[in-house]
């Protein structure tokens, strides 16, 4: 006669405690989804004029537009195993370089360059990380570092403002009653998303962060993949640089501050969901609302600024211990 | 009993033993690793102990220093039954395991390395330099007086480094300190220095394990040895009735059992892989050729450069200098990924951490090398899910792959299932060489003997493999011809058959 193990385990366990287990794994894998919309309830609640409204879902989004288009580029990375310190920075230096010259060689020119400047911070930080072997940490800090030595030295420590307004309208038009930042955002999002799901390139990055060695082993060429998220992270960081000094008509030198730990708190809270354990696009996205609507809502709700941070780090603490809770309850 | 009666446990001239083990058991998936072994060793002894690659040693060490815990049996020390929860209290009981890469920092000078884990010596509320070298030098004196203890680790000897070791070991209450291949990376001065100082150890009535692959060298050391196979003590003798003739027979055994595998095709004539004076790592001048459909097995100890041979003609391991010809052309490796493009695979030797992707399932595991092969549209880079499943599918059926289906995570597969989707990645692909490093290790008997017919049958196909494996006799049994590496050099290339015994004895043989 034999038992399913199944059965055994019913029989061993009382009830409750299995529905309390399903329940806890709902909790684990949708947390953070959960979560956000609480928190969306909650500040509905609160103020039912001016929050739930189609206007400021907009502004919602709109606040998460660069923080988004940062933490899609940070996800590539980590998804991979190694992670970018060097965003903000180069976000800064994005908006810079994109509008010093603009009144010179006019605007695609310009948009080329801000770009092309976060294509080449990715790739000396993935070469450095790749080729020469240093560890993430210390070379996207120090590459980092450099940026904004650049950016200073640039800007002469003065805000850059008033550019053409084709260049401004880039951010801060709408189309079919969207900003265009959102768009944007979305766009950069479904690229990011079909590469890493629907492509071989995706499928060996998904190797490599998953077992490195396994993934060298097997015959992938692990330092092409190290060099392309780094780009990728870099181009999006200096991307939304440049959409930000348009969305002000003014480029300046600690426009990327906030950036860096936003990112990551998008990111890790996006770990703890969907797949919990392991850091996604959509996740990103459940990352970065919660972050917009957090400050929207706090706002809203007249809660001093200062609290907004002390929130935002307890949240990233919170994330980052819950993804490694998960992260080793998966991998036994 | 063996013919050689070994001597009885505890009735030499000691009295107690300083550690018996009673009935030890350990399983790992399975597997019996150490069955039901009985060893005393007595205080004030040097007690060998010998044994094949995987004949159970790192495991009863293991479980005597508490690293382990048995599945059945018990341990006495000083005649009184102890349980060794953790490493902490096998320390606790005087007991000091000393590893080829012991607990030392390189980077401390000897002073700090001897007095680590102790209190050092305080002057007021500050430690005090001075009274730290006086101390450390008090510990070192009876084995190594002549050491500066101001200098640092990493600038010693090895030698010199193993009797830092070996007085740090007895600075507390040593009762037994265990050392494992003590002599690996020693020269034959350096050996008599360190031999000197255990025989101190001894005659100040430590108990001392003394684990090696040199024979010579236990014959000489050991009052007692024990001789380990297949997991089984053969038995305990007196070194004075050993010699090391006996020794080998003893370690190979006689009861040859035979593995039910297919007959091997012979090879074909041409020739696949070519090695010329290849150098990389540990490897010293390493030449040979395999044929197609040649299964050449590679013997050797631990530490011959067995597995840094396969990782250097597949471009993980980077080459000093030599050639490699595949199908008579010169090929430089710089990556595995110029190995898989050229059709040579290698199955590594950690399977779970150097092949697989755990989290991800059977089909991702599988076609991961080969993408390409599966795209939904020709020349479009976008993976073709519907091919992969039915190239996992068909994999699953011709290896037998015990799965719910190929969505299953590989984590949750047998080490044997794992090691077959390893097989059935390079499957995919027209192999010219395959290199296996341990295919077997961590498998049951069956699926061992499944992963060797398959390995037949890519010979017979046409491929040429490389095999290595600790069981040798597994690689006698399936090789056409054996090539034995010791110490980083080609030691024989021995046409088939070969048995054992003549691999072995080309493994242990002393370099002259």
């Amino acid at each position: 006669m034999s038992v399913e193990p199944a059965t055994a385990a019913e029989l061993e366990t009382p009830t409750w405690r299995r529905g309390l287990s399903k329940s806890l794994d709902v909790v684990e894998r949708f947390g953070p989804l959960l979560f956000l919309v609480g928190i969306v309830v909650v500040f509905a609640l609160k103020k039912p004029d001016t929050f739930p409204t189609w206007d400021n879902t907009l502004l919602v989004l709109s606040t998460a537009a660069l923080p988004g288009i940062v933490s899609f580029g940070l996800t590539m990375t980590l998804i991979l195993g190694e992670f970018d310190l060097s965003i903000g920075f180069v976000f800064a230096l994005g908006g810079v370089m994109a509008t010093n010259w603009m009144a010179e060689i006019g605007v695609i020119p310009s948009l080329l360059l801000g770009i092309g400047t976060g294509l080449a911070f990715g790739l000396i930080n993935g070469s450095i990380v790749a080729y020469v072997g240093v560890s993430a940490f210390i070379g996207t800090l120090g590459t980092g570092a450099i940026a904004q030595g650049i950016v200073n030295w640039i800007t002469g420590g003065s805000a850059k403002a008033g550019f053409p307004s084709g260049f401004v309208r880039i951010s801060s038009d709408d189309t079919f009653g969207i900003p265009n930042e959102v768009l944007i955002m979305f766009g950069v999002m479904a690229l990011l998303w079909l590469l890493l799901s629907r492509t071989e390139v995706g499928r060996r990055i998904d190797a490599i962060g998953g077992n490195r060695e396994a993934a060298r082993l097997a015959g992938i060429r692990i330092s092409r993949y190290i060099l392309l998220v780094f780009a990728i992270s870099g181009m999006c960081a200096a991307f939304a640089g440049l959409l930000a000094a348009s969305e002000l008509d003014s480029a300046y030198a600690n426009a990327g501050d906030t950036y860096l730990l936003d990112a990551f708190t998008a990111c890790f809270i996006g770990a703890a969901v969907f797949k919990p354990g392991e850091f996604s696009i959509p996740g990103t996205l459940v990352g970065v609302l919660i972050n917009a609507t957090l400050f929207n809502g706090l706002a809203q709700i007249g809660v001093e600024s200062y609290w907004q941070f002390i929130i935002k780090g307890l949240i990233l603490v919170l994330a980052v211990a819950a993804s490694g809770v998960l992260m080793k309850r998966r991998t036994r | 009993m063996t013919p050689d009666a070994p001597s009885d446990g505890g009735s030499g001239l000691h009295g107690a033993p300083t550690v018996a083990a009673r009935g030890l058991s350990k399983a790992y998936a399975g597997v019996k690793a150490v069955d039901n072994v009985d060893v005393d060793i007595l205080p004030g002894e040097i007690h060998g102990l010998v044994g094949e690659n995987g004949a159970g040693k790192s495991t009863l060490i293991k479980m005597i220093a508490g690293v382990v815990q048995p599945d059945s049996g018990t341990i006495e020390i000083d005649g009184e039954r102890v349980g060794l929860p953790d490493a902490g209290a096998a320390e606790h009981q005087g007991i000091r395991v000393l590893h080829q890469e012991f607990a030392l920092v390189p980077r401390l000078s000897v002073a700090e390395n001897v007095l680590l884990g102790h209190r050092m010596p305080p002057r007021g509320p500050f430690v005090s330099p001075g009274l730290a070298r006086a101390a450390a030098r008090e510990i070192l004196a009876p084995f190594a007086p002549d050491i500066d203890v101001r200098e640092k680790l990493s600038e010693l000897a090895p030698a010199q480094r193993w009797l830092v070791a070996i007085a740090r070991a007895c600075s507390g209450e040593a009762r037994l300190v265990v050392l494992d291949e003590p002599t690996a990376s020693l020269g034959e001065q350096e050996v008599r220095v360190l031999f000197a100082a255990v025989r101190r150890l001894a005659e100040n009535g430590v108990a001392v394990l003394f684990v090696s692959h040199r024979l010579a060298e236990v014959v000489e050391l050991a009052d007692r040895t024990t001789v380990m196979r297949n997991g089984n003590v053969i038995g305990t003798y007196e070194q004075s009735k050993l010699t090391q003739q006996r020794m080998v027979e003893l370690i190979v055994g006689d009861d040859r059992h035979v593995l039910e595998v297919a007959p091997v095709a012979p090879p074909q004539e041409e020739i696949a892989l070519e090695v010329r004076n290849l150098t990389a790592g540990p490897l010293r001048d390493v030449s040979f050729t395999i044929r197609k459909g040649e299964i050449l097995g590679i013997g050797g100890l631990v530490g011959a450069g067995r597995t840094e041979l396969l990782l250097s003609l597949y471009g993980a391991l980077r080459r000093d200098s030599g050639d490699i010809l595949l199908g008579g052309r010169p090929v430089h490796f710089r990556a595995p990924a110029n190995a898989v493009a050229h059709g040579v695979a290698l199955l590594p030797e950690e399977r779970r951490l150097q092949a697989l992707f755990l989290r991800r399932s059977i089909r991702e595991n599988l076609v991961i090398s080969f993408l390409q092969r599966f795209r939904l549209v020709r020349g479009l880079p976008i993976p073709g899910r519907r091919s992969e499943l039915r190239a996992t599918q068909s994999a699953i059926s011709s290896l037998s792959i015990r799965t719910r289906g190929p969505s299953q995570r590989v984590a949750e597969l047998s080490g044997g299932n794992q090691q077959k989707v390893v097989v059935g990645r390079w499957l995919l692909s027209d192999l010219n060489v395959l290199l296996c490093d341990e295919p077997t290790r961590g498998v049951d008997v069956g699926a061992k003997a499944e992963a060797m017919m398959e390995i037949a049958n890519l010979a017979a196909r046409g491929t040429a493999i490389l095999f290595v494996s600790s069981d040798l006799e597994e690689v006698a049994h399936l090789s056409h011809r054996v090539l034995v590496l010791r110490e980083g050099r080609v030691a024989a290339d021995l046409p088939g058959p070969v048995s054992v015994g003549e691999i072995l004895a080309h493994c242990y043989r002393e370099a002259a």
